[in-house]
């Protein structure tokens, strides 16, 4: 286990990307996650870019049961919400559809619990589009004009125990959005 | 998603929906990746999203505009009816790269058709890389393992019940008629039907519709959508009879060109060997939630082998309707204790169904 090694298997994620990595018939994870100390020395690596140490976080989320320790979560909200709003994954399905918990890595965000509030709250300014991929996932998808702040907003409600209603009308989710950010301060 | 429910509720039947037209950052991810959402966002000021406009169902197109705004249309007839599309076109992300299409696919029930519901349903294959791209673990395990058609699957959201695509999530329970349509918009569409009432007589007809916006946003070389379109009879006499098929969708070569597939007959009555297969896969799966699926009845083409082949009224009578000629063609939807059910497709008794001993069918003509 060394930085260079977990250097090279951020490379090797980067370049399967998140497609390559879980939305695929072929299932690279066994290899990938057999060596855990690195990938998790990766999350960790704050040198090394996002997108790799949210792959890495995303292959443990799959991999390892015990991921991620108590102490690692207020680092993996960066992560994941950074990855949210750079749009690290081309196609917002990862996150969830509209009204929904159906994304892993907005499943995995929402694991993280009251650590991971702070960041979403400060995502709902985000207005960002984001673009559901598939068939009728894109096209379903797609009609609700999601922001990343929709999202957020969505991810924040689940992780409080909130229902997950959504509204068709933009306007409509702003000023939901607006009572949301008074409540949290 | 029940959204969707209040909300097809909510949009009266046939009304569009509006678009933004902000940008759409997250589809360049290149950019993103080494410039940050910020840049991108700078970038794309003022560009339309790769969302193309809702379907419009209520108005009148003029088939010249149509042809100049570059929007295919097409007309395919099958053994059923003819399948047409209401809108065809390419759908742009926000930097104005082609990413998938725009479809409002219409069947038109001809004829021999009677079912008082007609339902659409799909197999998609979707790829980028010329890499299978099933999107998600539950369409996955539905998904074609191996041949050709690696990765096709039947065209439903994970945690949806029932196969026929315009249908909301459903309940235990449901059928494949009983649950209803989110509305004829992006996403959704509706039933068919021709049935003649028993009372007066007088036969009613409505087409089915299926409204898609397939899409890969970040897409690469090699990447389509390709899907086979299908309408089948849910209830009435015809019950699990299809209508025959379609192939439509898109693609990009080795270079990123990307073209749209012109809509094309895939099959003249029941659809091919691929969409069975993706039906038998579907049947065996659950939801994403661990739910039962409703189960879609699968179909094949067959040839009556020699003349004078009784069509029974059921499964044990042997009371003859009609006696089919060699080399009729059929398909069956059905089979118990050595006979088929069928619904006769050409010949004298064409469009009626009827029960035939499996024995005297065959894949293909006879001498």
């Amino acid at each position: 286990m060394t930085e260079s090694a977990s250097r090279e298997r951020g490379r090797e994620l980067a370049q399967l990307g998140y497609n390559g990595l879980f939305l695929t018939m072929d299932d690279p994870l066994e290899r990938l996650g057999a060596d855990r100390a690195d990938l998790r020395r990766l999350v960790e690596d704050a040198d090394a870019p996002l997108e790799q140490r949210f792959l890495a976080a995303e292959v443990l989320f799959r991999v390892d049961r015990r991921f991620p320790p108590k102490s690692l979560a207020p680092e993996l909200a960066r992560i994941y919400v950074g990855a949210l709003r750079d749009g690290v994954v081309a196609a917002a399905n990862a996150w969830s559809m509209p009204g929904e918990l159906d994304g892993p890595a907005g499943q995995h965000l929402v694991k993280l619990g009251a650590a991971a509030e702070s960041e979403l709250e400060g995502a709902l300014a985000d207005s960002t589009s984001v673009t559901y991929a598939g068939s009728r996932e894109a096209s379903i998808g797609n009609s609700y004009k999601y922001r990343v702040k929709d999202i957020a907003a969505q991810l924040l409600r689940a992780i409080r125990g909130e229902a997950l209603e959504v509204d068709t009308s933009p306007t409509r989710r702003d000023r939901a959005i607006r009572e949301l950010r008074k409540e949290s301060g | 998603m029940g959204e969707l429910e209040a909300r097809a509720k909510r949009d009266k039947v046939g009304a569009a929906l509006s678009r933004q037209s902000g940008p759409a950052p997250n589809l360049v991810s290149s950019l993103q990746r080494y410039a940050g959402n910020r840049a991108v966002q700078e970038l794309l000021a003022n560009r339309k999203p790769a969302v193309p406009d809702a379907p419009s169902p209520t108005s009148t197109v003029d088939l010249r505009s149509r042809m100049r705004s570059g929007m295919l249309v097409q007309r395919i007839a099958t053994w059923g009816g003819d399948f047409d599309t209401r809108t065809y076109k390419a759908v742009q992300d926000g930097a104005g790269t082609d990413v998938g299409v725009d479809i409002q696919l219409e069947f038109k029930p001809g004829k021999m058709v009677e079912s008082s519901h007609i339902g659409m349903v799909q197999m998609v294959n979707s790829k980028d890389l010329g890499v299978p791209l099933p999107l998600n673990a539950t369409v996955k395990g539905r998904s074609i393992g191996k041949g050709a058609d690696t990765g096709a699957h039947i065209d439903q959201l994970q945690d949806f019940r029932n196969p026929i695509y315009y249908t909301q999530k459903g309940k235990k329970g449901d059928s494949l008629s009983s649950t209803k349509s989110i509305g004829d918009i992006a996403g959704g569409g509706r039933p068919g039907w021709r049935h003649k009432d028993a009372k007066t007589g007088k036969t009613s007809t409505r087409s089915a519709r299926l409204n898609d916006t397939p899409q890969l946003p970040g897409r690469g070389a090699n990447a389509s959508q390709v899907f086979e379109s299908t309408a089948v009879a849910l209830e009435g006499k015809q019950r699990g009879t299809y209508y025959g098929s379609v192939e439509w969708g898109w693609r990009t070569d080795a270079a990123g060109t990307f073209s749209i597939i012109p809509l094309a007959k895939k099959q003249d009555d029941a659809p091919s060997d691929s969409f069975r297969e993706a039906t038998g896969l579907w049947n065996a799966s659950k939801t994403s939630a661990g739910g039962d699926v409703v189960k879609l009845g699968t179909a094949e083409g067959r040839f009556v082998t020699a003349d004078h082949v009784k069509l029974f009224g059921g499964p044990t009578t042997n009371a003859s309707r009609r006696e089919l000629d060699k080399n009729t063609r059929v398909q069956t939807t059905d089979a118990k204790g050595g006979r088929s059910k069928v619904t006769v497709i050409d010949g004298a008794g064409a469009s009626e169904v009827g029960w035939v001993l499996t024995a005297n069918l065959a894949a293909a003509k006879v001498p």
